[in-house]
């Protein structure tokens, strides 16, 4: 009987190895991050210039003539205004053009915006780096001013807005 | 032998990490050990050998190893939140 117990025990024994623990409790705390990059086609101002009642009339487009990136780990939605409702006028004229004189949309869709100084949604789109589909694109530009407006040098500034969606 | 395995615990976003954003590197140590253990060792939630040593071959007295914890990129996919995790090390005798 004596003999059958110091076998198991020292079978215990040697298959038994010493063992440790210890942890640590790492976290991460992301932040929101937004990120947008809007430029021109070739990094100089967007002019249109109309050189007959054709052009007035029907308007004069831009395709592509802006590129947009965005960054997001949030879901965006992207906006667009005019600084205020009318061109700045730059040649000494006193006449008022109405910034919706100036319309805007994605490249594909159908439809142009007119601006205005009230936000209009140009997009919307999910996480994701400015390689990730939907989160570059181009935007066309088309401008009609039609015949009511005299002859000069007509200047909008255009607000971009990224925002959580 | 030391192993280290990695376990998410609280998550305080609708989405989730992936359980291998973590990994160990070995940066300084006054022992001999294997050159791998100098290299990025991913962690997950299966027992990983972090390091092995020979205590006949090397003096074992006042031993320290310095580890880098590495965070591998996490891009913009990752919902912002609070992410917690347990690093579980258990030091085995060879």
């Amino acid at each position: 009987m004596t003999f059958a117990r110091i076998i198991i025990l020292s079978f215990f024994i040697t298959s038994v190895k010493a063992q440790f623990g210890g942890s640590v409790f790492p976290f991460l705390e992301i932040h929101p991050f937004m990120k947008l990059e809007v430029n021109t086609t070739n990094n100089k101002d967007i002019e249109f210039v109309f050189n007959n009642d054709q052009q007035l009339l029907n308007g004069v487009s831009l395709n592509n003539g802006l590129n947009v990136k965005i960054k997001s780990n949030r879901n965006w939605q992207l906006n667009v205004s005019s600084q205020g409702d009318f061109f700045v006028e730059q040649s000494n004229n006193s006449q008022l053009i109405s910034a919706t004189v100036l319309s805007i949309k994605k490249q594909t869709d159908a439809i142009y915006k007119n601006l205005s100084a009230s936000p209009v949604i140009l997009a919307n789109g999910g996480r994701g780096s400015d390689k990730k589909s939907g989160n570059f694109f181009s935007l066309d530009l088309k401008a009609t001013p039609g015949l009511d407006y005299e002859g000069g040098d007509y200047m909008l500034n255009l607000i971009f807005t990224l925002s959580p969606d | 032998m030391v192993e280290a395995k990695i376990i998410p615990t609280l998550n305080y976003s609708f989405s989730r990490l992936t359980d291998n954003m973590f990994g160990l590197k070995l940066r300084n140590t006054n022992q001999k050990v294997s050159n791998n253990f100098f290299n990025l060792n991913l962690l997950s939630i299966n027992d990983k050998n972090i390091l092995t040593h020979n205590i006949n071959s090397n003096n074992p007295r006042n031993a320290f190893y310095e580890y880098d914890l590495v965070v591998k990129p996490i891009g913009y996919e990752v919902e912002p939140g609070e992410y917690f995790y347990s690093i579980i090390f258990t030091l085995t005798q060879q």
